[in-house]
């Protein structure tokens, strides 16, 4: 089974709210967003004290929503990704109070329960989720989160309380990047070439 | 000449059927021959199925040149018990091959001589090696298996990797460990690419063949040697016979795993609500045997290697059949699979269980589980979590989660509980839902003035009142837990109390900083 993943590198969001909007245009309607950037105060560093990242529903593993359901009209595909079935939503609000990233809202217009599904339909047609197709600076991500190459990211950030009971399906990188450097230099007529990791 | 083992192993021979008198199989023959023919030599004496030459089979079997008989002929054969019985007596073998030309059957005899005379009877024995792929295909594992076992003359042992014993013959029987095989196996195998081993049991010595298909071991099959043995004819026939059990095995695994993954499919699929209806999932259970239209009930298992640990890898697979075994009397049907890193178990109501004792009774079963769990696995922490019976098994997604709540917020208890079922969790499950920011407010609002207190003169007034609460309240126990005298303590229970502005007399005092103390403990 795959659990499939929002991976957000912070170190690369600039708050533009690009994903935000996107994702507006793409499922939205008035003054409601599925996705939100957060800002948090981070560790003061190369002139940084705070930073943004991007968060809509995180398909947990353990979905408290999936489970309060009466309506049972909440799935997880074999994929990860949580569901809800419109159809059958009776627009009670109980998956709303249960999740604990407010990622659920109740849409005005049609009464039902409305959250991020990870662009299901794009991703049948081989298409990136919207948000991560509009990022201009690539700090959205969609991963494996069970694939053991994907371990190493973090499961939380700094400064952002995150319940841990459901297991959310969001990772994060908070370290750059190492940067190649190219250099070269002339030393008695000779010229030599390099190239050097620097963090 | 030729002995009866190498005979059956070449074609048309090896469609030879072994009718009696097989503990000759080691007799020498120099040709084969018709009864009007000389026997002046070793002879394989060739008869017609029908006709008179069966009466004067009794005749035929004791004369010293006649080695085994070989009836011919596409009929139906029967034969007397006293013949057969005659035949196993003096030890000559009766066979009997769906070849109407005699002539063709002197040929390929003739042939045979010639090659193993030449130097060349190798190439018999690798032509055999097709035809015990084609038999594998025709006749499957078994047949395989039990034809091997009639031309060696002995019965053949299968073992899984593990050393365990598989009845392939249709037998049923305890699949036994055989830890004295494994043991001496392993102080002979030096070399990843030997395939025999000589080894020694209770019974006397065994020849094992390892099952290796490049880096995929696929089991052992072993035979016990007797005084007197061919054990080169043997050695050959089992050689080229290694290829097609190897190939029998492969495709049974790969059959095993696509049936594994259908059904892990299905599980997952009723774990996360991903079936459509409630008939999608009595047809679907069906197809594996299971009647969805019992109430289930749902436990999930979680296993966290401690230090003492020295396995190396967690077998769920023998946790698995652990479990199995201890369910086993308490319900027919079990479902046990790993997901997530955990072992899902599903059972299907007995009549024993009614509405009122159905939670105690779960409890109690979780609790033998673990029980086995722990004396079976040393060094693994195992916890069991229960999640509670819903009316429809269309919602086993809700006792999933359910299960796996139990198992997280446990560790917020105050009392450590390896088995915890969903509805003993209490408050836990209100705050699991709360936001955490609104809960960090809680807790600092509650306990603040403590935790102040304990970093500004380095004190231990949060431990106490954690304490206090871990022991029920009673001075005595918190006392002796603290190593402080009681009235010492009673002293800085009035002082918390003054501090935190509340009155332990009072039940909701009790329960505000209890419910503070269970959301620090969740937010750490």
């Amino acid at each position: 089974m795959k659990q499939l993943g929002f991976l957000v590198h912070v170190e690369k969001c600039l708050g533009c709210r690009s994903c935000e909007f996107s994702c507006k245009n793409e499922h939205g309607y008035d003054d409601t967003f599925r996705r939100k950037i957060h800002d948090v105060p981070g560790v003061v560093t190369a002139g940084h004290s705070f930073h943004h990242f991007s968060m809509a529903c995180n398909h947990c593993q353990n979905p408290a929503c999936l489970a309060v359901c009466p309506e049972s009209c909440i799935k997880k595909k074999p994929n990860g990704i949580v569901l809800i079935d419109q159809a059958k939503c009776s627009g009670c609000g109980k998956c709303v109070t249960a999740c604990p990233f407010d990622a659920i809202v109740i849409n005005p217009i049609t009464a039902k329960a409305d959250k991020c599904n990870m662009c299901y339909e794009r991703q049948m047609h081989n298409k990136l989720p919207i948000c991560v197709s509009a990022c201009p600076v690539k700090a959205l991500e969609i991963i494996d989160i069970l694939d053991p190459s994907n371990t190493h990211y973090e499961k939380a950030v700094h400064g952002f309380e995150m319940k841990k009971v459901t297991n959310p399906s969001i990772r994060f990188q908070t370290r750059k990047e190492e940067i190649q450097h190219f250099w070269c230099c002339t030393e008695g007529g000779n010229h030599h070439v390099g190239v050097s990791g620097n963090r | 000449m030729l002995v009866f083992q190498e005979i059956v192993s070449s074609s048309p021979f090896d469609q030879a059927e072994i009718i009696a008198g097989w503990k000759g199989k080691d007799r020498f023959i120099a040709q084969a021959a018709a009864p009007t023919d000389a026997l002046e030599a070793a002879s394989l004496l060739l008869l017609p199925k029908c006709g008179d030459a069966r009466s004067l089979l009794a005749d035929y079997l004791p004369q010293p040149n006649v080695q085994g008989i070989l009836f011919y002929g596409a009929e139906e054969l029967i034969l007397s018990p006293a013949i057969l019985q005659m035949a196993e007596t003096i030890g000559k073998p009766i066979l009997t091959v769906p070849v109407s030309n005699p002539d063709s059957l002197k040929k390929a005899i003739t042939d045979l001589q010639q090659l193993k005379s030449m130097g060349f009877f190798h190439l018999v024995w690798e032509r055999s090696a097709n035809y015990w792929l084609q038999l594998g295909q025709r006749r499957g594992l078994s047949g395989l298996l039990s034809r091997l076992g009639a031309i060696i003359g002995e019965e053949i042992h299968f073992l899984d990797k593990h050393f365990y014993m598989k009845n392939w013959n249709g037998k049923s029987g305890p699949e036994e460990q055989r830890i004295d095989l494994q043991a001496s196996y392993y102080q002979e195998a030096k070399s990843r690419t030997d395939v025999f081993f000589m080894l020694k049991d209770a019974a006397g010595e065994v020849l094992l063949i390892r099952l290796q298909s490049e880096e995929q071991l696929y089991g052992f099959i072993f035979i016990s040697i007797r005084p007197g043995m061919m054990l080169d004819v043997t050695i050959e026939q089992l050689t080229n016979a290694i290829p097609a059990l190897i190939s029998l095995l492969k495709n049974e695994e790969a059959v095993l795993r696509a049936h594994q993954s259908y059904k892990e499919q299905f599980l997952t699929n009723l774990l996360y609500n991903n079936i459509e209806s409630e008939q999608t999932l009595l047809s679907l259970g069906r197809q594996w045997g299971w009647d969805f239209t019992k109430p289930t009930q749902l436990m999930a298992v979680r296993m966290n290697v401690t230090a003492t640990f020295t396995g190396g890898t967690i077998d769920q697979n023998q946790i698995i059949s652990q479990i199995r075994s201890v369910v086993q009397a308490h319900f027919h049907t079990l479902i046990a699979f790993p997901i997530q890193g955990f072992i899902v178990l599903i059972v299907f109501d007995s009549p024993a269980i009614t509405g009122k004792n159905q939670k105690e009774y779960m409890v109690s079963l979780a609790e033998k589980i673990l029980h086995s769990l722990k004396t079976t696995f040393s060094g693994i922490d195992f916890q069991i979590g229960l999640g509670r019976q819903h009316p429809s098994n269309m919602e086993c997604f809700r006792s999933f989660y359910e299960a796996k709540v139990a198992l997280e917020l446990g560790k917020y208890e105050t009392k450590h509980r390896a088995v915890l079922h969903f509805e003993d969790i209490g408050i836990a499950r209100l705050l699991a839902n709360i936001h955490n920011d609104i809960l960090h407010d809680y807790y600092q609002e509650t306990l603040g003035e403590l935790i102040r207190m304990d970093q500004e003169n380095e004190d231990f007034y949060l431990d106490t009142v954690e304490a206090f609460f871990t022991n029920n309240a009673d001075i005595n126990a918190t006392a002796e837990q603290l190593f402080i005298h009681p009235n010492t303590l009673r002293k800085r229970i009035k002082k918390i109390e003054s501090l935190l502005n509340v009155d332990f007399n009072l039940l909701d005092d009790l329960v505000k900083i209890d419910v503070a103390i269970k959301i620090m403990k969740m937010l750490k």
